[in-house]
């Protein structure tokens, strides 16, 4: 196996490599679950919204019962 | 000026909030005293004859499904259950109200799947969304398929449920053991209603009165729940911004704890709707929030509980309890064992999947699990 620099690469550097991916790994990861702990969050904010959806069952039920009649014709 | 109008609307808003207090605290009240009013009616009715008159529901099977089939028509569990407490006040069996009870939680389930429907136009938020409000109905199902069988058999819950309730109150002085204000507290109003009834008229006065019961509970619980929503959403905020991150026995407190403080299961189900709908939260994520849900909603048969004094006080605390024990004992058991955890999860999902491709699936599943499957079980059983 060679490096960019077609020089071949050591066992050393290898581990190093191995080492920086796994940590940048780990970073990408904890980004990650940030960012969608961010976004519940985002969403828990607009609880009085979804409250409000709440309020709507039967009205809700009678929508998706033209949306299926509309789609069966 | 400007101190004027900030602080006009927000001790407008301290006065509102006061108020709505004030009118939850005589809700309350009304709730506690027409669950007294339906055991005076039903007592009268029926003559100390009540065993006999739901001689048809001495079936469990029949008691299952006239709790489902009330539940899901006034989409309430809290009304129906406080609706039982009040008739075994009145002389209804105990084991004849187990299986309501059970009955009632499948039949709540009803409204978020409802709620689920919402989110048709949008094909995967739907399928998420569908999944999120079935996910309550399977647990429900899977907790009545494991301890109704037992119960019928062993008793478990009643038993359990009757010594609980003995050592609590105990006597024939009922409330709680030695402070039995609750009583001299509603009988003003339970004469009032029972004089009312039988103005109208002497014959059937006692039924009246019955029917003046579930109306004032229906409308009691409907209005606490409209005000508790707006009282204490900010509440339900914090606890669920607390809640995300950690493990699921948080989120089943925080289930428990938004369920008590917004007095309906349905209310905290239904929210998880929208939040696992927009896929910024998972199926597994909001799964334990319906299960604390659950539980919470059982404080409702407590509290009801509370308004019978006499000898069939410890009668109705023991259903109320029941109704705790079933709930609190599905969670711990079902969670606790990963392939029974794991069911709920993958019915919902297989179920939405399906009604995703096929939005007919969601209406013969909503009409055949809450209507036509209970009516064709009552059909079968009176041939049977």
């Amino acid at each position: 196996m060679t490096h960019d620099n077609n020089e071949p690469l050591t066992t050393k550097k290898l581990k190093k490599l191995i080492k920086q991916t796994k940590s940048t790994l780990n970073d990408l990861q904890e980004e990650l679950d940030k960012r969608k702990m961010d976004n519940q969050h985002l969403e828990i904010d607009h609880l009085e919204e979804h409250m409000g959806e709440v309020e709507h069952g039967f009205s809700n039920f009678i929508t998706f019962l033209k949306d299926v009649l509309k789609e069966k014709k | 000026m400007s101190q004027v109008s900030t602080d006009t609307p927000s001790s407008q808003n301290r006065l509102n909030s006061y108020f709505q207090w004030m009118a939850i605290a005589f809700l309350v009240y009304l709730l506690i005293s027409s669950v007294g009013m339906i055991g005076a009616g039903f007592k009268g009715a029926t003559k100390g004859h009540a065993s006999e008159l739901f001689q048809f529901a001495t079936n469990p099977f029949m008691g299952l499904i006239i709790g489902i089939l009330t539940t899901a028509m006034v989409q309430s569990s809290s009304t129906v259950t406080s609706i039982i407490v009040g008739l075994v006040a009145g002389g209804l069996p105990v084991e004849t109200a187990v299986p309501m009870i059970m009955g009632a939680n499948i039949g709540t389930t009803i409204t978020n799947t409802i709620v689920s429907l919402g989110h048709v136009r949008r094909k995967k938020e739907f399928r998420r969304a569908f999944a999120a409000g079935t996910v309550h109905d399977f647990f429900n199902f899977l907790a009545v398929v494991i301890f109704l069988p037992l119960e019928i058999v062993f008793q478990p819950l009643s038993k359990i449920a009757g010594f609980l309730a003995e050592n609590l109150v105990g006597g024939e002085n009922m409330s709680v053991k030695g402070l039995n204000f609750i009583k001299p507290a509603t009988k003003p109003i339970i004469n009032f209603f029972t004089d009312i009834s039988h103005l109208i008229s002497d014959s059937i006065g006692y039924f009246i009165l019955i029917i003046f019961g579930i109306l004032i509970i229906f409308m009691a619980i409907t209005l606490i729940g409209k005000f508790l929503k707006v009282l204490m959403v900010g509440r339900a905020k914090i606890i669920m911004h607390n809640a995300i991150g950690k493990g699921p026995v948080t989120g089943i407190l925080s289930g428990m704890i938004i369920t008590i403080l917004v007095q309906s299961s349905s209310t905290t189900t239904s929210l998880m709707v929208p939040l696992a709908g927009s896929g910024v939260f998972r199926l597994k994520q909001i799964y334990p929030f319906t299960l604390g849900a659950n539980i919470g909603t059982t404080i409702t048969a407590l509290l009801a509980a509370t308004a019978i004094s006499g000898p069939t006080a410890v009668l109705t605390l023991q259903i109320a309890v029941v109704h705790f024990l079933t709930n609190a004992t599905a969670v711990i058991l079902i969670y606790s064992v990963k392939i029974l955890r794991n069911l709920p999860l993958r019915g919902a999902l297989w179920l939405a999947r399906l009604a995703s491709e096929n939005k007919l699936v969601a209406i013969l599943y909503v009409f055949g699990a809450f209507f036509i499957f209970p009516a064709v079980l009552i059909f079968i059983t009176n041939i049977f």
